[in-house]
């Protein structure tokens, strides 16, 4: 019996190869993937690894400095209207020339090369630990690779969410409650009012379901007392043996001497 | 509004969605996993997407190597994206094309063939109408469709004799000493006596006898057909269909889903998946720089 019951384990426990999953969204294809690990027999637990315990919060500091940086430069405003017409055409700006990369897959590999080097990685944990969101950083790293000629306007927009995956990952390899997009940082872990709502709904129609339906009307009484592979006889002796001692908790309750 | 400006608004406003779409994600994946905290879904959709977005190369720094996702991962890599994904992607198209290539070389021996067997009234030359590949060479042979030799001339001269079907050296094809007429390598198959050499090529129930079988002999009926047929203004193509609107159209292939993306979309466009071909050869750069067959003016 014990190796029956191992055998149907270790059956049960078999994990069975990925299906394939092909999207266009990364975010589809990771979460359908995910769905499909599970499907396959692994748990939650086996595909995030160990815990490494609660998170370090990001700490919002104020830098009088950055401030004034920031201030000075949209102070010194935009350019005039055909300001770039008037640059020399011999020597055009790196965004203006032809892109470094014109293929995805290789800018991405440059990208996240430049976004995994040691240094960077550093930057990138200080920025998060910072109170940085993770939009803003793929923005000034994509826009950045951008002025700098090596991708075009188009693949940047296609780059932004492998870019953003890249430092949530960074982020969460350094167990950083970070932000994704402003000041969300616990926003995946607070309950959705939405869910709320749909949970209280689902529940509510139930409890109406049950206090419209009459289950006792269904019953057989007869047959109850009579079938024994119902209700063995032996037990239904009993309870009419016992049935005077019963009480209902609504029924009247005997006064205390 | 300046170039610049317009270009960081614009990102500004994707990255907005795409950080949508991840919280999405999560509640998605939540919805259907119930029980589970949100914060281990996300880790996981995560742990998923460091696999497509590194290649694998960085899964380590990620930690995903720590958890049994890469192990999984990796047995997709070995497994399903070599055998089943890639597999059913290259193999069948590495199968066509030398089944093409020797399947036509092979088919070429039995051009003047056919349209003498046709000439002489045979339904078909090739064993079967699909059923056995098999056909016979202008030596006498019966070869598969790769050309190689299933029977050869001696042998099955020696194992034809008083089985009714001889060889006419004039025209190369096996007639019926009966009707006189041409018959096809089946029935010269049929009429032999199998000796303990006999050796059964294509047999059915195995991949090659079964690959052989839909592929080899429908290429080479078609190029039969077409050989027998005059030449018509439509065009045929061998062994597969008509022309019609499927063929006409541009070449299509499909997201998981089962939406149509087509193949300018995929040259433009990032693919994320265990059934995204570059992935799964690991080759993630030549689908965009590979050359292109210039096409005659």
């Amino acid at each position: 019996m014990e190796e029956q019951k191992q055998t149907s384990n270790s059956k049960q426990r078999q994990v069975l190869p990925p299906r394939p999953i092909v999207s266009s969204s990364l975010s589809d294809a990771a979460g359908q993937t995910v769905l499909d690990a599970l499907d396959s027999g692994l748990t939650i637990d086996d595909i995030i690894g160990e815990d490494k315990g609660p998170k370090i919060r990001p700490r919002q500091r104020e830098d009088q400095e950055a401030l004034d940086q920031m201030v000075e430069r949209t102070g010194r405003g935009g350019p005039v209207s055909g300001q770039s017409l008037t640059s020399d055409p011999d020597q055009p700006k790196p965004w203006e020339t032809p892109p470094t990369f014109t293929n995805p897959r290789e800018a991405l590999k440059h990208i996240s090369t430049l976004i995994l080097q040691p240094k960077a990685i550093e930057g990138t944990i200080g920025a998060l630990l910072n109170g940085a969101s993770v939009t803003d950083i793929a923005t000034s790293v994509l826009y950045a690779s951008f002025t700098e000629g090596d991708i075009t306007p188009d693949m940047m927009l296609m780059l932004v969410e492998p870019t953003m995956y890249l430092i949530m990952n960074i982020g969460e390899e350094a167990n950083i409650q970070y932000n994704i997009d402003k000041d969300d940082m616990d926003e995946i872990d607070e309950e959705d009012p939405e869910e709320i709502n749909e949970k209280i709904n689902e529940f509510k129609s139930v409890f109406e379901d049950i206090k419209n339906s009459d289950p006792v009307k269904n019953v057989n009484k007869e047959k109850l007392e009579t079938d024994p592979n119902i209700l063995p006889q032996s037990i239904l002796a009993k309870v009419k043996e016992k049935a005077p001692e019963i009480q209902s908790i609504l029924g009247r309750q005997q006064e205390q001497a | 509004m300046g170039f610049l400006s317009k270009v960081f608004k614009g990102i500004k406003k994707v990255v907005k969605g795409v950080a949508k779409v991840i919280k999405k994600t999560v509640k998605g994946v939540a919805k259907v996993v119930k029980k589970v905290a949100k914060s281990k879904i996300f880790k996981a959709v995560l742990a998923a997407a460091a696999i497509y977005v590194t290649g694998g190369a960085a899964l380590s720094s990620f930690g995903v190597t720590t958890g049994k996702l890469g192990a999984w991962a990796a047995k997709a890599s070995s497994g399903v994206f070599s055998s089943g994904v890639a597999g059913a992607i290259a193999s069948p198209f590495k199968v066509l094309g030398t089944g093409l290539g020797k399947g036509a070389r092979a088919i070429t021996d039995f051009t003047g063939i056919t349209e003498k067997g046709a000439q002489l009234g045979a339904d078909s030359l090739l064993a079967g109408g699909g059923e056995n590949a098999t056909m016979i060479a202008d030596d006498g042979r019966i070869v598969d469709v790769y050309g190689n030799t299933v029977k050869s001339a001696t042998e099955v001269a020696e194992a034809a004799s008083g089985s009714g079907v001889i060889f006419d050296p004039v025209n190369n094809v096996y007639v019926s000493e009966a009707t006189g007429k041409a018959v096809d390598a089946a029935t010269v198959q049929g009429s032999l006596t199998k000796g303990s050499g006999w050796k059964d090529y294509l047999a059915r129930g195995t991949i090659a006898g079964d690959v052989v079988r839909n592929v080899g002999s429908q290429v080479a009926t078609g190029y039969v057909m077409d050989k027998i047929n005059p030449p018509f203004e439509e065009g045929r193509m061998a062994g597969l269909s008509l022309e019609g609107e499927g063929q006409l159209g541009p070449f299509t292939v499909y997201y998981g889903d089962g939406k149509p993306l087509s193949i300018a979309e995929a040259y433009g466009q990032l693919l994320y998946g265990t059934g995204d071909p570059m992935y799964n050869q690991g080759n993630t750069t030549n689908l965009y720089t590979q050359d292109i067959a210039p096409a005659a003016a």
